[in-house]
């Protein structure tokens, strides 16, 4: 779990370092340079999806476990518990998605940067995308609750920063722009992606436990019928010892009812093993591994860049993007099948 | 030990007690306390998870620190279902040390 604070503090040097790519690029446009850039990016995509899907099912099974409990329990589902046991209100969950967007959408603009010769073209891109970081900040701004707090203490000089960036870049002072971003954006952005991060891991102990849980009622309801196929089992055999002397339609009914008890263990049983294949995915789908190694590939970058492009560091951080690449496609692979877990 | 630490903590003990009750049959009467104390956790758990607070003070590294000490004496009985009366002891006492960790860190 260090591993993902790790992350946290690195990651918006992946931000700092497109900027410095940009600067590099723009100055010498060194291909080779780009491919691994381009590659990064691609797998933070992925991993940053992966993580938005992470925070969108949050409520999903926080929902879905209370239902299932209330079922198995054979209590009352109330509308207001219900609304209860959700971690995220509406608009949070919508501010941290939108959050995650901006992001990605900054990580874009600023590829875009480092690979165009006309950075005058993206200009448009930076106005929308400023556009929409204001409505997260009009989003932001009206969300109560305490578990907003520190998201909310994340995204406020986050977006300040970024606006100003994004400002310069569409008047296309890029320079100013991209000075702006070297000097002050590393802390603002380190602390909102750290929030989310938060916010991530919390919603994989949400899952992880509401998938136990659902786990132990899919066993409990093979077990409550195996108990009374057993107590059956034990009617059926002392009125089969009675042979002639017994009674034919009790041994016919008793007969009936194993049948009966059979096949809907069968059901169960398949609900189980089902169950139990998904939960072997949710332990794929960990995303600390992905994200230590988004950390890693992080670290690469910032020492090739640090290191004026030496070529040993250059190879080291090739090798960091091709690992966090392959981790990266894996994660999106696991989060896909975990996405039924508990549908 | 921070806040989300506390909370992955926490999620690891409560599939220990799921684990611990799905080896028991549904008509076995000692289950009952087990899924009263999985529940009780469980409500802790989304507390915890729905309120922040600070958890960078020393006092907070002390109550943690408690919850580690008794997590190792639960490990050592939770997997063997003739200790189920000392696995059950050790359970209320991680439950009591969550619970004044609430009280003290949530109020």
């Amino acid at each position: 779990m260090k591993k993902i604070l790790k992350f946290n503090k690195i990651y918006s040097g992946f931000l700092l370092l497109t900027i410095i790519t940009a600067v590099f690029n723009i100055g010498c446009g060194s291909e080779g340079y780009k491919k691994p850039i381009t590659k990064f990016r691609d797998a933070s995509a992925v991993v940053v999806e992966g993580t938005r899907i992470y925070i969108s099912e949050l409520n999903k099974v926080e929902r879905e476990k209370y239902i299932f409990k209330q079922y198995s329990t054979r209590n009352q589902i109330k509308s207001d518990e219900i609304k209860d046991v959700q971690v995220f209100g509406e608009e949070g969950l919508q501010a941290r998605i939108d959050a995650l967007d901006a992001l990605a959408n900054y990580g874009d603009l600023l590829l875009k940067l480092a690979n165009s010769d006309a950075p005058e073209k993206i200009t448009a891109q930076a106005t929308s995308l400023k556009g929409a970081l204001e409505g997260l900040t009009g989003t932001v701004n009206g969300l109560t609750g305490s578990e907003n707090k520190n998201f909310k203490d994340a995204i406020g000089p986050a977006t300040v920063i970024l606006g100003t960036i994004l400002e310069a870049i569409a008047q296309q002072k890029i320079k100013e722009g991209l000075d702006k971003a070297i000097l002050g954006a590393e802390k603002p952005i380190n602390n909102l992606i750290y929030q989310i991060g938060i916010d991530l891991r919390s919603a994989y102990v949400g899952k992880q436990v509401a998938s136990s849980a659902t786990k132990r009622y899919l066993v409990d309801e093979y077990n409550t019928l195996y108990e009374y196929y057993d107590a059956e089992k034990k009617n059926y055999d002392i009125e089969k010892k009675k042979g002639d002397k017994g009674d034919v339609n009790k041994l016919t009914s008793s007969e009936n009812r194993l049948i009966s008890l059979s096949e809907k263990m069968k059901v169960c049983a398949e609900n189980i093993r089902e169950h139990e294949n998904r939960w072997e995915e949710l332990g794929q789908a960990n995303p600390v591994e992905p994200l230590a190694a988004m950390a890693s590939a992080h670290s690469a970058l910032i020492n090739y860049a640090k290191s004026r492009q030496k070529i040993g560091d250059f190879q080291s951080m090739v090798d960091s993007i091709d690992f966090f690449a392959v981790r990266a496609q894996q994660f999106g692979e696991a989060v896909r099948a975990l996405s039924g877990l508990n549908s | 030990m921070d806040r989300i630490e506390l909370i992955e903590f926490i999620g690891d003990v409560e599939t220990n007690i799921d684990v611990l009750i799905g080896s028991m049959l549904p008509s076995n009467p000692d289950r009952q306390p087990f899924i009263e104390a999985r529940d009780e956790l469980d409500t802790m758990l989304l507390k915890i998870r729905h309120d922040e607070f600070n958890d960078g003070t020393q006092k907070f590294k002390q109550a943690t620190a408690e919850l580690v000490e008794i997590n190792k004496d639960l490990k050592k009985t939770i997997n063997d279902l003739t200790k189920m009366v000392e696995t059950m002891a050790t359970i209320t006492k991680f439950i009591g040390a969550v619970d004044k960790i609430i009280q003290t860190f949530i109020p």
